[in-house]
């Protein structure tokens, strides 16, 4: 059986993807890693749904933002890794668990 | 439409900011250590012309660069606010600076390329150059706040920032892309004219995770929870740039998106602004009378404030976005002058001063510290003669103007609920036992801030009618209509 693989389909898929991404922040307590990935997964499946959408539009536009994303993704994932380094060389560690000094 | 050289000239003060922080970062790199006063002078010296420059030389309505970028009276009013406050802020972190480490030339250059994102974003027309801009905004401020880098609270204050902030770029950007694949252009104008047309469900969806974006930047409350951790581990002119400049743009970019795109979306936004602005007052007022922190409580404030200042835009009506921009105003001034208080007294004591139990018998070691923190406070809590009054009642006038009179009388519940931690400082510093009596000098800079900033909130209604501010506010007003 062949079906055709309509904008439903991309747009369900990079919905899974980005809520994936927002319960691995959410749910995740072991490594700050982890929360990186998750957080390149948020902006990849954004990602997605602009070219979907720009292909199904017929408009270049989404597929230019999708490319905007990519460069702003690696900026802030090499700010996100120097942020760490800095904190584990203060606390030894990177859990998830134990980022508590400051609460109330 | 303008051509590409007359478009570079409508950029020119964005143009002129981006080449100063880059030439600047050149200059600190080669000459290091010698370079950190020359650096500090040349940004100030540079935000505060630009800032000038945005008072004097504003256009009425114009678009740059193919609609990316636009340039009305509300986003010039912005960029001078914005330019101000953020050249203040490098004058207010150039003792403590010194103190804290001579090579640290980075610091106002971030805050320089901070400020340039904010500018960007004040003026933005399109989901491109807001998402842009916005990063640009928070990369840098990421980096402010893990700046004290062997401070185990400030790195924690900065992993808490980032993460939470990358995932707030992350729903604004799902955000844009619901609404452009729903609506199928960027531009915000052109949305406008689509919204009926199309799906609607989709575009409320689209909305929503926008908005949560946003109001993650002004930290209101369901995405309030990064403000009290990075307040009080940033370094405490961190914190005090924190809590003024990047609320201002992010309360334009909210104002500008309700009011140009979603102008036909009133009733679905309305519904969740008033939740934010409602449930951001509650928590503000209640959850700060258990803090003892100094730098928490003021973040605990600052949710407070900003569910103020947002409420006045639930009413949906065009002519109260002046309340919320005298009321940003007003609340950043005290807001700057209180940091600029703390700054000094924490740059003269050598023991840490993080508590509010630290104040104590400040009106003996310096009586007009102690009185100037008094008056800050009682602006806060909306006392009558002071600024922070005249603040509250614009908003509650709208609120009041359009019928929501459930609404004006919880929020002044509220901000009476709220005066009482206020109230605590006064308390602390007049009345609690001394600790300690050692002389606590001004630095001449800061006491210079604290002056301009005492002046305006104590007679606010003079100098409304002096300066041009509220022909400036009103004209900025009407640039949405």
């Amino acid at each position: 059986m062949i079906f055709e693989i309509g904008i439903y389909h991309y747009t369900i898929l990079s919905a899974f993807l980005f809520f994936t991404g927002v319960f691995g922040i959410f749910l995740n307590r072991t490594n700050l890693i982890i929360i990186l990935m998750s957080l390149e997964l948020i902006l990849l499946s954004v990602s997605i749904n602009f070219i979907s959408f720009s292909v199904f539009l017929g408009d270049i536009t989404g597929q230019i933002f999708s490319l905007f994303i990519l460069t702003v993704a690696a900026g802030e994932a090499a700010i996100g890794l120097a942020i760490l380094v800095v904190y584990f060389r203060n606390s030894g560690n990177i859990n998830v668990n134990e980022i508590n000094k400051m609460r109330g | 439409m303008v051509d590409l050289f007359e478009s570079l000239i409508i950029i020119a003060p964005e143009l002129i900011l981006a080449i100063t922080a880059m030439s600047l970062l050149m200059i600190g790199s080669f000459y290091q250590k010698k370079s950190i006063n020359l650096i500090n002078t040349l940004s100030f010296l540079t935000l505060l012309i630009l800032s000038f420059n945005e008072l004097i030389f504003n256009n009425i309505q114009i678009f740059a660069f193919n609609g990316f970028f636009i340039e009305d009276k509300l986003s010039s009013f912005a960029k001078f606010i914005i330019f101000l406050t953020s050249a203040l802020s490098i004058i207010m972190s150039a003792n403590w600076l010194r103190n804290y480490d001579k090579t640290a030339f980075e610091f106002p250059i971030l805050i320089l390329f901070s400020t340039l994102g904010m500018a960007l974003m004040v003026s933005a027309n399109d989901l491109v150059s807001l998402y842009l801009a916005i990063e640009l905004q928070s990369l840098p401020l990421y980096v402010l706040a893990t700046f004290n880098r062997n401070d185990s609270f400030s790195s924690e204050s900065g992993v808490k920032y980032f993460i939470l902030g990358a995932l707030s770029s992350g729903l604004l950007l799902y955000g844009s892309s619901l609404i452009y694949g729903f609506t199928g252009t960027i531009f915000l104008n052109e949305i406008s004219q689509l919204t009926l047309s199309s799906n609607q469900l989709g575009i409320t969806f689209g909305l929503a995770f926008l908005l949560a974006g946003i109001v993650f930047k002004i930290s209101a409350v369901p995405f309030h929870m990064w403000a009290p951790d990075v307040y009080q581990g940033a370094a405490t002119p961190v914190t005090s740039f924190f809590a003024s400049v990047p609320k201002m743009a992010a309360i334009i970019i909210l104002i500008r998106i309700l009011y140009v795109p979603f102008d036909n979306f009133i009733s679905s936004w309305s519904q969740i602004i008033i939740f934010v602005s409602f449930s951001s007052i509650l928590l503000g007022s209640v959850v700060a009378i258990w803090q003892k922190n100094i730098k928490r409580l003021i973040a605990y404030s600052s949710i407070a404030h900003m569910g103020f200042a947002t409420l006045a835009l639930s009413t949906g009506n065009k002519s109260d976005i002046e309340s919320i921009l005298v009321y940003m105003i007003i609340y950043i001034v005290a807001n700057i002058g209180f940091f600029s208080c703390l700054i000094n007294i924490q740059n003269k004591t050598e023991k840490n001063i993080n508590n509010i139990s630290d104040l104590a018998g400040l009106s003996v070691n310096n009586p007009s510290l102690a009185i100037s923190i008094a008056l800050y406070m009682f602006s806060f809590a909306g006392i009558p003669p002071l600024a922070g009054f005249f603040a509250k009642y614009y908003v509650f006038i709208s609120l009041i103007n359009e019928g929501l009179i459930f609404l004006a009388t919880f929020a002044l519940i509220a901000s009476v609920i709220g005066a009482f931690y206020y109230i605590r400082f006064v308390k602390v510093m007049f009345f609690d036992e001394v600790a300690n009596t050692k002389k606590i000098t001004f630095s001449r800079s800061l006491g210079l801030i604290n002056s301009i900033c005492f002046i305006f909130i104590l007679g606010f209604i003079f100098v409304q009618s002096v300066t041009p501010l509220a022909n400036m506010i009103s004209n900025a007003t009407l640039a949405l209509n």
